[in-house]
C-alpha cells in the first residue's frame, strides 16, 4: 500500500461546493434546562421540528473559522460536551492570534458568528477555554458544559468583565420637561441611552462617543423646543413657529426610533446569552450585535474621512471669494485641459483642497442598524442597511457598497444647504430665492461674455442650469416657437429645479460614490449598480434616467467632450452589461439598456449633455486627494498591495487579522467584486457575508 | 551534491521560522515528501550548519509546459519530470527543497501553482508548533537601504558585506484624478541603486510629499555581496512570499540563510506572520508571469 505522504489529491471536489454554515440551536426542554444541538441542515427544518414538538428553539448560524482551501470543512461533531462562547470584540484579529497558539485538532472546533459572542469554541475544556480567551485580548467568556447534550443553567460558567467604576457621561443626563409630549420621548431616549451605554461600555467602547454626541444634539432639540413653546403665543407667528415645533418633535421621534434599534439589535446577545432573545427570528440565540458593530464602523470609516475637509466650511469659506468661469452653455460644454495626468514632480492642489486646513468641526454620526422595512437607507440620524444583507451580504444586490451610496447623501446635503441655505426645520429649500433667480439670470444672459464668478455662485448657477437644461431636453422647444425676447421666468426656473432637483442630487451623490469610494473603477461601478438596480422597481420605470445616471458618472473627470464622453461611457456599460450576464447575473432590462445605447441613442444622448455638464464640473470643485487618501490607506492596508484596485486587493476567507487597519471600502469593494466575476472561493453566501461583518467589525476605525 | 530536476527555475519558497521545536517543524515538512534525502552543509558566512532535503512530491496534474530530456552527470537520460505509478495511476515529480538553520525552515518548490497547493499542506502539517513565517517590510527596507540601494553590513565572521537592491516593482496611485494612467513600474538589474534611474523612481516612497501620486514598492530583489561577488539574491512581496534561483549544487540555498540573517540586522524589515504567505501572491506571480 502506498502511503499518503508525498502525493497530493487532485480529486475533482470543486472548491467550495459545499455548506459551510451550521447552526447552534437551544431548544427549552425544562424551566432551567435546554437541549443544545450543532446542525449542519437547513434551518427551516430547526424551525420546524420546534413547530411539530412544541419547544421553544433559539438558533443562530455558526461559521467554521479556519477553513482549508480546496477542502470541505470539518464535519460538526458526533457529540457535544460543551459550548463556549468568547465575546471577542475584534474576532477577525483574535482569529489571528489564536492561529499559532492553537493544537493540531483544535482549529476545527472553532467558529465564528455576527453575534456579540463572536468565536465560538465546541467541545473545549473550560481551563482551554479560559486560556484562548486570554489570548484572545482577554474577552469575556459564557461556558455551557453539557450533560448528554443537556445544559443546566446554573452549570454555565462565566468569565465577567473587571469590575471597574468607569466615570458616568455626564452629557447623556436629559433635561426633565414639562410639556407631556416632549416627556415621552425624553423618556424613551433616556431608556435607550441607558441600556446603550451600559452595553458599549463592555462591547464597544468606541461607541460611547456617540451617544454622547446623540445626547448632546437631544439636548439642544428640547431647549429650543421649549424656548418656542413660550413664545408660542404670538400669533403673526403661531403657523410658523408650529412647523418649527413639529420639525423638533419629527426629530426626536426619529432619534428615539433609531436608538431603539440599536438597543434591540446591537445588545442582545449579550452575555448571559440565555436571558434574551435577538428581533431577529433567524439569530434569535446570539444575535447580530458583531454584524451592527461592522454595519457602524463601515459608517464611521466613511465618516471619518470626510471629515478631514467639511464640504460646509470649503464652500462658505474659499469657494465663497474665489473666482471661476463657470460655462453657461450646456449645448456647447466641452470638458477639458483641467483633467490633465498630473506630472509626478509637481503637486497641484484640487480646489477642493486648497488654501488651508477646514476640518469638519462636529458631524452627528449616523446610528446604523438594519431595517426589514427600509432596506438601505439614509436619515439625518440614522443609516439602515437591508435585513437580507444579514444572510446574503456577499450577493451585489445586497452588499455594503450600497450603504456607501446613502451615506454620500449626508454629505451631499451638506453641500445643498451650503450653496442654497437650509429653512430652519432643515429641509432644504422646495424652490429657489428671488436672489437666487436674479444671480442665475444675469449669468446666463451674460453668456456670450462670461466672466468670472465667485464659486459658490457658480456651482449654485450650475445646478440650475442643470435642472432647467434637463427640463428642456425632456421637453423640446419647437424652432418655430423660439423667439427672442422670451426671457426665463422665476416661475419656469423654480418649476425645473423642483422637479429636477432629486436628480441633481442623485448624480452629484453618484459622482462621491464613483470618486472617492469606488476610486473610478468604471467596469466595477457599473457592474455593482447595475447588479442591484435590477432588483428594485424605479429602473424599470425610468430606465433611460438611470441609464443616464451611470452614464454620465463613468464619463465625468474623462476631459472629453460630451460626444466623445458619451461614446466611450457606452463602451464601458456594454462591456459591464456583457460582463454582469458571463457572470450569470441577467435580466430583461438589459435588453430596454442596450435599445437606449442603439436604436434611441439620440433621446438617451440629449439627456446625457446636461448631466455630463453637471457631473464633470462638480467632479472638478468637489475631487479631493485629502479624503481619498483617507478611505484608500494604500500603505496601511494590508490586503491593498500599492493599489486601489478591487482586483489587486489579496483579502481572503483564509488570511486572518494581525492587528492592521483595513479599508472597510477597499475590503467591501473586492469582496463584491470577486462576487460578481465568479471567483468567491466557496458557494455559500452566508458564510461570506459573516466572514465579511467579521472582517469589518474588528477595524479600528476610531483613532 | 543534490542537483534538483528543476534547477534551471526560480523556485518559489517561504521562510518558517519555528518557534522551540525545529526537530518537529523539520520532521512535519519532511513527512509530506516522497524520497527525502537529507544533507548537512556549512554556511560559510555565518558557520551554522544547514540540513537540507531534497525529496519529490507526487501529483498527477501537470504543473510544467512540456517534458524534456536532460542528460545527467553519469551520462545517462531521463525524462524531467519523472513519472512514478501510485495506485493504478500516473503521477508527475516534482522537486521539493527544505533546508533548515537553526530557527528557520525555508521551503521552495519549482513552480508557483505548485506552491499554492503544496504550501497550504505544509500549513496544515505545522499545526499546533506554534510556527510563523517571515516576511519583510519592504517600504522600510527601501527606505533604509536609501537612493543608493545599498547598505554596508558585516557578516559575523567580520567580513564586509553589502546588500543591494536587485529588482523593484513600484506600483503607483493617483489619488487626485483618480486615473490609472500610470499603474506600474518595474526595474531589473544587478545593482539598481548606482543607475540614476533607480534614485529618481524610488525617491517618492522616501519622501512621498515630492509627488502628485502614491508610489509604493511591492515587489523587491536583493542581494548579498562579500567584495563585489554576489553570494546569495531573492525577490520577495510584502506578504513573505520569495523567489529564489538556486543552481545546481544549492549553495545558494545555502547562503540564503546569511541573507535572512543581515536582513534581521536591518531594524523593523523582518516581520512575523501566522498567514500563509503563498494564499495572498498575486503580485508575485504576476512578476513571474
Amino acid at each position: 500500500m502506498e502511503r499518503f505522504y508525498g502525493r497530493i489529491e487532485t480529486t475533482n471536489l470543486r472548491e467550495g461546493m459545499g455548506n459551510y454554515t451550521r447552526y447552534l440551536a437551544t431548544f427549552a426542554t425544562a424551566i432551567n434546562e435546554y437541549e443544545v444541538q450543532v446542525s449542519s441542515s437547513s434551518p427551516t427544518i430547526l424551525s420546524q421540528n420546534a413547530i411539530r414538538n412544541s419547544q421553544d428553539v433559539k438558533y443562530s448560524p455558526i461559521l467554521p473559522a479556519y477553513l482549508i482551501p480546496r477542502q470541505e470543512p470539518s464535519k460538526i461533531p458526533k457529540t457535544l460536551d460543551s459550548v463556549a462562547l468568547l465575546f471577542a470584540n475584534a474576532p477577525y484579529t483574535s482569529l489571528g492570534t489564536l492561529k499559532p497558539s492553537l493544537t493540531d485538532t483544535e482549529p476545527e472546533g472553532i467558529y465564528f458568528t455576527v453575534g456579540l459572542a463572536s468565536i465560538v469554541l465546541l467541545n473545549f475544556t473550560y481551563e482551554r477555554a479560559i486560556q484562548l480567551s486570554q489570548i484572545a485580548s482577554d474577552c469575556l467568556v459564557e461556558y455551557w458544559p453539557l450533560k448528554a447534550g443537556k445544559l443546566h443553567l446554573q452549570s454555565i460558567r462565566l468569565k465577567l468583565p473587571e469590575a471597574k467604576q468607569r466615570t458616568p457621561i455626564q452629557e447623556l443626563l436629559l433635561p426633565l420637561s414639562d410639556d407631556p409630549e416632549l416627556r415621552v420621548y425624553i423618556e424613551q431616549i433616556s431608556a435607550s441611552l441607558a441600556s446603550l451605554s451600559a452595553s458599549y461600555g463592555v462591547y464597544f467602547p468606541d461607541e460611547l462617543d456617540t451617544l454622547r454626541q446623540i445626547a448632546i444634539q437631544t439636548v439642544s432639540l428640547i431647549r429650543i423646543h421649549t424656548e418656542l413653546q413660550s413664545s408660542l403665543g404670538d400669533a403673526t407667528e403661531a403657523l410658523a413657529l408650529q412647523k418649527k415645533l413639529n420639525a423638533i418633535r419629527a426629530a426626536l421621534v426619529e432619534i428615539s426610533a433609531a436608538l431603539s434599534y440599536a438597543v434591540t439589535q446591537g445588545t442582545t446577545g449579550a452575555l448571559p446569552v440565555l436571558s434574551n432573545r435577538s428581533p431577529f427570528p433567524h439569530h434569535s440565540l446570539l444575535g447580530i450585535g458583531g454584524a451592527v458593530r461592522a454595519l457602524t464602523k463601515y459608517t464611521r470609516y466613511l465618516e471619518n474621512a470626510f471629515m478631514v475637509r467639511s464640504a460646509g466650511k470649503v464652500i462658505s469659506g474659499p469657494y465663497s471669494t474665489i473666482e471661476h468661469q463657470m460655462p453657461a452653455s450646456i449645448p456647447k460644454y466641452a470638458s477639458g485641459h483641467q483633467y490633465e495626468f498630473p506630472d509626478a514632480s509637481t503637486t497641484v492642489l484640487e480646489h477642493f483642497d486648497g488654501r488651508g486646513d477646514f476640518p469638519q468641526d462636529d458631524q452627528l454620526p449616523l446610528i446604523a442598524h438594519f431595517s426589514l422595512r427600509h432596506g438601505f437607507m439614509e436619515s439625518k440620524f440614522s443609516i439602515t442597511g437591508a435585513s437580507e444583507a444579514l444572510t446574503a451580504e456577499a450577493l451585489p444586490h445586497w452588499t455594503l457598497m450600497t450603504l456607501s451610496h446613502e451615506i454620500m447623501h449626508s454629505r451631499v446635503r451638506t453641500i445643498f444647504q451650503a450653496l442654497f441655505g437650509k429653512t430652519w426645520d432643515g429641509h432644504e429649500r422646495k424652490v429657489i430665492t428671488k436672489e437666487h433667480f436674479d444671480e442665475f439670470a444675469s449669468w446666463v444672459l451674460a453668456r456670450q461674455s462670461p466672466k468670472p464668478m465667485k464659486v459658490r455662485l457658480s456651482l449654485r448657477n450650475l445646478i440650475l442650469n442643470f435642472c432647467y437644461g434637463t427640463a428642456v431636453s425632456l421637453k423640446p422647444v419647437a424652432r418655430a416657437d423660439v423667439r427672442s425676447g422670451n426671457l426665463l421666468s422665476m416661475e419656469t426656473l423654480n418649476e425645473s429645479y423642483a422637479r429636477h432637483k432629486q436628480l441633481a442630487i442623485e448624480i452629484i451623490v453618484h459622482f462621491h460614490d464613483y470618486y472617492f469610494v469606488y476610486a473610478c473603477q468604471p467596469k466595477m461601478y457599473l457592474m455593482s449598480l447595475w447588479a442591484s438596480w435590477i432588483r428594485v422597481a424605479a429602473p424599470f420605470a425610468r430606465p433611460l434616467e438611470y441609464l443616464t445616471r451611470s452614464l454620465v458618472t463613468v464619463a465625468c473627470g474623462s476631459g472629453l467632450p460630451p460626444e466623445a464622453a458619451f461614446d466611450r461611457a457606452k463602451d464601458l456599460i456594454l462591456d459591464a452589461l456583457d460582463a454582469l450576464e458571463a457572470g450569470g447575473t441577467k435580466s430583461s432590462l438589459f435588453a430596454d439598456l442596450r435599445q437606449f445605447l442603439s436604436t434611441k441613442q439620440n433621446e438617451t444622448r440629449a439627456r446625457f449633455c446636461p448631466a455630463y455638464y453637471l457631473i464633470d464640473n462638480i467632479r472638478l470643485f468637489f475631487a479631493s486627494r485629502t479624503i481619498a487618501a483617507e478611505l484608500d490607506r494604500i500603505e496601511q492596508d494590508p490586503f491593498a498591495n500599492g493599489s486601489v484596485s478591487a482586483e489587486d486587493y489579496t483579502s481572503n476567507i483564509y488570511v486572518y487579522g494581525e492587528g492592521d487597519l483595513i479599508s472597510p471600502i477597499r475590503y467591501s469593494l473586492a469582496s463584491l467584486f470577486r462576487t460578481l466575476s465568479n471567483q468567491q472561493p466557496i458557494d455559500d453566501p452566508q458564510w461570506l457575508s459573516a466572514w465579511n461583518y467579521m472582517v469589518i467589525s474588528s477595524q479600528e476605525i476610531y483613532s | 551534491m543534490i542537483n534538483p530536476d528543476f534547477s534551471d527555475r526560480t523556485y518559489t519558497a517561504e521562510v518558517i521560522r519555528t518557534k522551540t521545536d525545529h526537530l518537529a517543524a523539520l520532521k512535519g515538512v519532511t513527512q509530506l515528501l516522497r524520497q527525502p534525502q537529507p544533507e548537512s552543509h556549512l554556511d560559510e558566512a555565518t558557520s551554522a550548519t544547514v540540513t537540507l532535503y531534497h525529496g519529490f512530491l507526487a501529483i498527477e496534474r501537470d504543473f510544467h509546459r512540456f517534458p524534456r530530456n536532460v542528460k545527467r552527470s553519469d551520462g545517462t537520460e531521463v525524462t524531467i519530470p519523472r513519472r512514478i505509478r501510485i495506485r493504478n495511476r500516473e503521477a508527475n515529480l516534482y522537486d521539493v527543497l527544505v533546508a533548515q538553520s537553526s530557527q528557520h525552515i525555508i521551503v521552495a518548490v519549482p513552480f508557483h501553482e505548485l506552491a499554492e497547493e503544496f504550501f497550504i499542506q505544509v500549513d496544515v502539517s505545522l499545526r499546533g508548533l506554534g510556527t510563523r513565517y517571515e516576511k519583510l517590510d519592504i517600504t522600510k527596507l527601501v527606505m533604509q537601504l536609501g537612493t543608493s540601494g545599498e547598505t554596508s553590513l558585516k557578516a559575523k565572521s567580520g567580513d564586509p558585506l553589502s546588500l543591494s537592491v536587485t529588482r523593484c516593482h513600484l506600483t503607483y496611485v493617483d489619488q487626485q484624478g483618480r486615473t490609472s494612467n500610470l499603474q506600474q513600474i518595474r526595474m531589473n538589474g544587478s545593482n539598481l541603486g548606482v543607475c540614476k534611474e533607480y534614485k529618481s523612481l524610488v525617491a517618492p516612497v522616501l519622501e512621498p510629499k515630492i509627488s502628485a501620486l502614491s508610489v509604493t514598492p511591492v515587489v523587491l530583489g536583493f542581494a548579498l555581496c562579500a567584495n563585489g561577488v554576489k553570494k546569495s539574491s531573492a525577490t520577495t512581496d510584502r506578504h513573505g512570499n520569495f523567489k529564489v534561483w538556486f543552481a545546481p549544487g544549492l549553495r545558494r540555498l545555502v547562503r540564503l540563510f546569511s541573507l535572512l540573517d543581515a536582513l534581521e540586522k536591518l531594524e523593523g524589515v523582518t516581520q512575523v506572520t501566522a498567514n500563509v504567505p503563498i494564499l495572498q501572491s498575486k503580485t508575485i506571480r504576476d512578476t513571474e508571469e
